[in-house]
């Protein structure tokens, strides 16, 4: 009997002890398989990580280039051919006819003259105290003053919802995205009205810039390089870019997140 | 028998040192989601343990009350790990084919239970319970590895919940099928011998559950 009940409790044992170490290697395979899943996932998402921020890094570069060009071409198309062109006129003065050379100078004052104000006008567009010290809408605001002023457009910006003070760089990017919408509108769009709505919600800013210009086929220009910055822009700032285009006119709407990273500490900087 | 005795008594300290580390977790809010709640699985196991044990101490009187709640444990054993599992679930598209495969197999264990509930046999209706909660585990080992793999399993709660649940089933579940077969032969001893070691592996879930609970409250110190 006592035989027996040795017996029983060794088989038991033994069977109990096979059973434990297969499910041993059970759980055990299932651990390693996948903890070597998330091995991968996460060198995947590591690679994604560094590919996004070389990707960044090189629209921003392209962004970078772009302005510099632009100042060149500025410089070069406009201010350049002014002073050049007041340079003529003092080389050419001849001395001995007086109202010649009051005619010359007085040109080439007025020359000089816009040269400095053109000069300004970039400085003021280019530089980032405009924003920094007004803020984005107000910058907005400012900027399509300047366009009003020329009598040959009409422009307006409606703001919904509570203004979100971003940090500097992130408002200076979004300032940069809308004077590249001008910019569009001027040189390609033939339209009259330009309106730019800003559309502050708790998750993000919805930046909507509408015109009625002739519009352009979205599938063609899409390589442009005006729409690729605006499109890179956005990206940098995480967000997304929807263009829609038509013989009415242009839409492009422009989500920008609004998170801990982008908006300011205090989100208010008294201006 | 004495190694049934010994299984008993082994199965109820298992439980009841669950039970201890279950009550950790009762009303504290560092624990897990899907670990709330949980301690009840915990609370009614060591009382049908306590009731087992009440009757291999030789009292029969409340045999067949015993034998009557033990029948309807298997539905709240069914349901509660059933529920555990879908909250493991991540996946929507598992979620969706899990609730009404829930409602079916609800709906035989109690067709079952009706039909068999003052019958002393349990090893049918415990057989397919077990098997429909394989199936809901593996499920979740689906789950597991079809969704992103971002979890830490040494600290995840419901792996080793539903881990322990999976090693007692299916070792149980075969030799239920065995036990059924064996006690339509009379073979008594081998008999024993199955219910020893599904007393076993019953209880060693329970282990499995205690580590469960370590993890609930402060998975990276578990």
């Amino acid at each position: 009997m006592l035989n027996q009940s040795h017996q029983s409790l060794i088989i038991f044992i033994i069977v109990v002890v096979i059973l434990l170490v297969l499910f041993g290697v059970f759980i055990v395979t299932i651990i390693y398989r996948y903890q070597k899943r998330q091995i991968a996932y996460f060198t995947e998402i590591e690679e994604l990580k560094v590919t996004h921020h070389n990707t960044l890094l090189q629209s921003q570069l392209e962004v970078q280039e772009q302005t510099f060009q632009h100042i060149a071409r500025e410089i070069h198309d406009n201010i350049g051919q002014k002073l050049t062109l007041a340079k003529l006129y003092l080389n050419t003065v001849a001395y001995t006819d007086m109202d010649n050379v009051k005619l010359s100078v007085n040109d080439s004052l007025t020359l000089i003259t816009e040269s400095i104000s053109s000069l300004s006008d970039v400085s003021k567009s280019m530089g980032t105290d405009i924003i920094l010290n007004n803020g984005l809408v107000k910058a907005i605001e400012i900027e399509l003053k300047k366009l009003n002023r020329t009598g040959l457009y009409n422009c307006t910006c409606n703001v919904t919802g509570r203004e979100v003070f971003f940090n500097g760089n992130t408002e200076i990017v979004i300032f940069r995205i809308v004077q590249e919408c001008i910019n569009n509108f001027i040189k390609h769009a033939a339209g009259k009205t330009i309106n730019i709505g800003l559309d502050y919600s708790n998750e993000e800013l919805s930046l909507m810039i509408t015109d009625n210009g002739q519009g352009f086929d979205t599938n063609k220009q899409a390589t442009g390089a005006g729409l690729i910055n605006i499109k890179k822009r956005a990206a940098i700032l995480n967000g997304s870019c929807r263009i829609h285009s038509s013989i009415k006119g242009t839409n492009i709407t422009i989500n920008i997140p609004i998170n801990e990273n982008t908006i300011q500490a205090n989100n208010y900087t008294g201006r | 028998m004495v190694i049934y005795t010994f299984m008993q008594y082994f199965q109820f300290c298992c439980i009841f040192l669950a039970f201890i580390f279950s009550l950790r977790t009762i009303n504290n809010d560092k624990v897990v989601g899907c670990m709330k709640g949980f301690y009840w699985y915990s609370v009614v196991a060591v009382i049908l343990s306590g009731i087992s044990l009440f009757n291999l101490l030789g009292d029969t009187k409340f045999l067949h009350l015993a034998l009557i709640i033990n029948k309807i444990s298997f539905i709240f054993h069914y349901a509660f790990l059933s529920l555990f599992i879908f909250r493991a679930l991540n996946v929507d598209a598992l979620r969706r084919i899990f609730i009404p495969l829930f409602f079916a197999f609800l709906l035989c264990i109690l067709v079952l239970l009706f039909e068999t509930i003052l019958q002393a046999d349990s090893f049918l209706i415990n057989s397919l319970t077990n098997f429909f909660l394989v199936t809901f585990s593996l499920f979740y080992y689906y789950d597991l590895f079809g969704g992103k793999p971002v979890r830490n399993l040494f600290n995840q709660s419901s792996f080793w919940v539903i881990s322990g649940l999976f090693l007692c089933l299916t070792v149980t579940i075969p030799l239920n099928v065995m036990k059924t077969l064996l006690v339509a032969k009379n073979d008594m001893s081998l008999n024993l011998f199955i219910t020893n070691t599904a007393i076993f592996f019953y209880a060693v879930m329970h282990l499995f559950f205690i580590k469960a609970y370590s993890c609930s409250i402060n998975p990276t110190k578990a």
